[in-house]
């Protein structure tokens, strides 16, 4: 018996370790990821674009999935602006990438890019902020952004082989380029008509006071 | 002689469709649209994190412990001098192949929440070869040593 009792811990002992091994590790935790909800129904979307064609203002933010202020106005401003100003049809909102914070935040936006490929853009953008914690701890590793994804309820084949392939690592540069063309210093940013507001003290009203002002003239 | 040729043929003829399985979700793996599944979500099963062990397939651990079943049943049944220790590498093999496979079902079910066909094909399979190799371990310890070359 001391025989069976010996091949019985080893099988057991070599078990745990494969077990351990295959457990996700730092950055690979995908315990806490949690999908946001879709965008509502109602609000037309264009890939990356919300809100109905013709509105009189077009504000453009300039962000990165890791930056903690994008991340505060994504996720306690974003639904105010909505129901003032998209959802009444005064403006169409647009997100344009800004990474520039690590390759955690161009990992983010080559993925939201793969999502928008799959007309999913706004729920995964949502998703990315709602799942945001420290900036290059790897919490936008490919495992979690292909769990995000998953939770969002993309074709995960055409994803991963999206993801995997750096399909949009142009896409995500060009935006880049074009960001430090237009003098961004730092995200959040905001364009309200092509114009930057200059000096965003992170206050909605702020916000609001320059879009009200867009739309007076 | 280790007796009990029914149950070293059983675990041959569970090893051999189990390399087919795990050969096939090796495949697949690389060759995503090769997948065809009819019952279940195979294709999240195998796109989920764990679906991989440092990069490789877990398929191919699968594949490895099928082909060392049945190398070993084959070394059982052409070198005697050799039956015992096959028999309980074989068992000690399967064990771990069926703690961990019994662990992937419980990933399927609780944490991917999707069930691959052939990973409970193939966890099945493994479980019906650690049947098989248990009976054989358990009469090679009761006749002992002396009796199974």
């Amino acid at each position: 018996m001391s025989i069976f009792g010996g091949l019985v811990a080893v099988a057991l002992i070599a078990a745990v370790v494969l077990i351990l091994i295959n457990r996700p590790g730092a950055g690979e935790d995908i315990s806490d990821i949690a999908a946001a909800a879709p965008l509502d129904a109602g609000i037309p979307t264009n890939g990356r674009v919300m809100g109905q064609e013709g509105a009189p203002v077009h504000v453009v933010e300039w962000g990165d999935y890791q930056c903690p202020g994008c991340g505060y106005f994504n996720r306690n401003m974003k639904s105010q602006l909505i129901a003032d100003y998209v959802a009444t049809g005064k403006i169409t909102f647009e997100y344009r990438d800004w990474a520039f914070l690590g390759p955690d935040s161009i990992r983010a936006a080559q993925a939201a890019f793969c999502a928008e490929d799959q007309g999913k853009f706004w729920q995964y953008h949502d998703t990315l902020f709602m799942n945001q914690r420290a900036e290059n701890q790897g919490d936008f590793s490919a495992t979690r952004l292909k769990e995000m994804a998953r939770q969002v309820g993309l074709d995960m084949e055409a994803f991963n082989q999206c993801y995997d392939n750096e399909t949009f690592k142009d896409e995500v540069e060009a935006s880049y380029n074009e960001g430090k063309q237009a003098g961004l210093t730092g995200t959040p940013s905001f364009m309200i008509n092509g114009q930057l507001l200059q000096g965003w003290n992170g206050r909605y009203e702020t916000l609001k006071a320059a879009i009200d002002q867009a739309l007076a003239q | 002689m280790i007796r009990g040729t029914g149950w070293q043929t059983a675990s041959l003829a569970l090893a051999i469709p189990g390399l087919l399985v795990a050969g096939y979700l090796t495949y697949s793996h690389y060759d995503t649209g090769a997948l065809v599944c009819t019952i279940g979500d195979c294709k999240t099963v195998q796109n989920s994190p764990y679906a991989e062990i440092a990069g490789i397939p877990i398929s191919i651990l699968g594949m490895g412990m099928y082909l060392a079943v049945i190398g070993l049943g084959f070394l059982r049944r052409t070198r005697p001098a050799w039956a015992s220790t096959a028999t309980m590498a074989a068992f000690a093999l399967v064990l771990s192949g069926a703690v961990y496979a019994a662990y992937l079902t419980y990933l399927e079910i609780a944490v991917i929440e999707a069930i691959c066909q052939w990973c409970v094909t193939s966890a099945v399979l493994t479980l019906g070869i650690l049947v098989a190799e248990g009976v054989l371990l358990w009469r090679f310890l009761g006749a002992g040593e002396s009796e199974i070359a």
